[in-house]
């Protein structure tokens, strides 16, 4: 799976998690541009994509998410490590 | 030296006409002296023990950069840093429920009371220093090798008594910069610096009259004088924090520093969770980025049980934070669970709040809120749990009602008072759409001095003047 691929992955689970139909997701998108992305509802959204991806975040990888790009690369490098 | 005094006054005129006279390391060395000298008003004491953590916090940052073992450095910071604010503001207070205990099944506490005195700011700083080794021990931050630059940062005088917590990567890299004087910069300063002391001095300490005569009396009244008290004291602590906040980052504009604002109209919440996006917001970012986020992914496989967890911990946290009593510890789990609540049913009330118009939903959510944040606040103000228990239970009890005028002002004062509350209410539920600041700007030298001249001499003639300090200090 390429990286654009888990970005249109992404974005669905995004418009799922946070109710909103309008999210377009880019790299360098980050909390701020997502309206309904906040403290509460970033940890349902780390477990939805842990879940979809079948992957599994270390504390310390979730906690270096600066924007949708960091997660992209490490959804990434997880999928292809295996 | 509280900001709302003339020794304050007086201080920073000759500090700030040095400071533009400098540039570079010089001017970085001044505001370092001038904060050392802010710091030394209050206790030399205390000056010394926050620079003993400043030297501590200064290695270990650095430390753990270099070192394999983070974790373990990282552990051994946070001890010193919590060691320090336990003995000093929480130690007594743990001791004395001790003894109690211990009296309670006939043993004696061996253990001495302490007569410390709390270093100005050392919860704030605390703080600063604790998310300043995390954010290195998580590699987001690299360690700040200038022992000028990290030294000032901690001690700078505008957020040094009760802050914001604001980050180290906001405002290093400012330290790093020559200030010039720059005209508007100053002139904006200055205004905001004059609402503050307006929310300060005409406001806050004229409701704090009313407030402190009902709550130190709690016995003595019931109903609707209760009610106005609650309403009163929660406007004192808005008109008290956000003035503070006004007059730091008025002072920190005019020496061209920018630090974090505290306050988006909180009273426009239109739940808790949004409240505490909107009140006190350093602490509360502080709070999600280092305690509330890493608790709920550590057990986000609990599911919203794991999330409502997170939340009840980090306010009881933040309720222990703010003081030191049961009144906020009970203030800080009623906020958690009335998070948790509204986690655990934010589908079922999305449902329920659209069968609704937007604005009836938006005015009802708002008039939720803004009740329950009267009513959990009395627990800040109460001298005990049970005396906050008291206020609430006897609000619609008609039993012991009094002239307002007999609450500590006369009716002029009380008047006054009513307007100051509703004032500051209107500004949180209406934002003008005119920038009256920027707007005023655009007027003729005539009409802006004018129009200064008046607030001076509100602040003059109603301000109640006397260099009273602020509620947060004391957190």
């Amino acid at each position: 799976m390429d990286k654009n691929e888990i970005l249109n992955q992404l974005t669905i689970i995004f418009k799922k998690i946070f109710e909103n139909d309008a999210v377009i997701l880019q790299m360098d998108t980050t909390a701020n541009d997502v309206d309904g992305w906040d403290s509460l509802t970033h940890t349902s959204m780390i477990v939805e994509v842990e879940k979809h991806f079948n992957v599994k975040f270390k504390l310390k990888e979730v906690l270096s998410f600066k924007n949708v790009g960091d997660m992209v690369n490490m959804i990434h490098s997880k999928l292809h490590s295996v | 030296m509280v900001f709302n005094s003339f020794t304050f006054l007086v201080f920073f005129t000759l500090f700030a006409l040095v400071y533009f006279r400098m540039k570079g390391k010089l001017q970085l060395w001044w505001l370092l002296l001038g904060s050392i000298v802010f710091c030394a008003f209050y206790s030399l004491k205390g000056l010394g023990i926050l620079s003993a953590l400043i030297i501590c916090n200064y290695f270990t940052g650095i430390w753990i950069e270099k070192t394999l073992r983070k974790n373990a450095v990282l552990l051994l910071s946070c001890l010193v840093n919590l060691g320090a604010l336990f003995i000093f503001k929480y130690y007594n207070f743990f001791n004395l429920e001790f003894s109690s205990f211990l009296n309670g099944i006939g043993i004696h506490n061996p253990l001495p009371v302490l007569h410390l005195l709390v270093p100005v700011g050392l919860s704030y700083f605390i703080l600063q220093a604790i998310g300043y080794n995390v954010d290195i021990q998580r590699e987001m931050e690299p360690a700040e090798k200038n022992f000028l630059v990290f030294t000032t940062y901690f001690l700078y005088f505008p957020k040094l008594i009760q802050g914001p917590v604001d980050r180290p990567r906001n405002i290093f890299p400012q330290l790093y910069e020559s200030k010039k004087f720059d005209y508007n910069r100053v002139v904006s300063g200055l205004k905001l610096i004059a609402w503050g002391l307006i929310k300060k001095l005409v406001i806050a300490d004229r409701l704090s009259i009313v407030v402190s005569q009902v709550y130190d009396h709690t016995g003595q009244y019931s109903g609707i004088i209760l009610l106005v008290a609650g309403l009163f004291y929660m406007v004192q602590l808005y008109a008290d924090f956000s003035g503070y906040m006004d007059i730091a980052l008025g002072v920190s504009q005019i020496l061209g520093i920018e630090i974090m604002q505290n306050f988006n109209r909180p009273f426009a919440a239109t739940s808790v969770t949004d409240f505490w996006k909107r009140w006190h917001i350093s602490l509360s970012t502080w709070l999600y980025e280092y305690v509330y986020n890493p608790i709920s992914l550590q057990w986000r496989n609990l599911g919203n049980w794991g999330m409502v967890f997170a939340i009840f911990i980090t306010f009881f946290l933040s309720g222990l934070w703010h003081g030191v009593g049961w009144t906020f510890m009970t203030w800080g789990l009623i906020n958690g669970l009335a998070m948790g609540y509204e986690l655990r049913t934010a589908k079922w009330r999305k449902k329920f709040f659209k069968k609704m118009s937007p604005l009836s939903a938006k005015y009802l959510t708002m008039t939720i809120t803004f009740i329950f944040t009267l009513l959990s606040f009395t627990f800040v103000r109460a001298n005990t749990v049970s005396e906050g228990w008291y206020v609430i239970t006897h609000l619609l009890d008609q039993s012991k009602l009094v002239s307002f005028y007999s609450l500590g002002l006369d009716p002029f004062e009380f008047i006054l008072a009513c307007c100051g509350v509703l004032l500051l209410l209107i500004l949180q539920f209406y934002q003008p759409k005119i920038n009256f600041s920027q707007a005023l700007t655009s007027k003729p030298a005539f009409i802006r001095w004018s129009v200064y001249g008046i607030i001076a001499l509100v602040i003059l003639n109603l301000g109640i003047l006397g260099g009273k300090g602020f509620i947060y200090a004391q957190f």
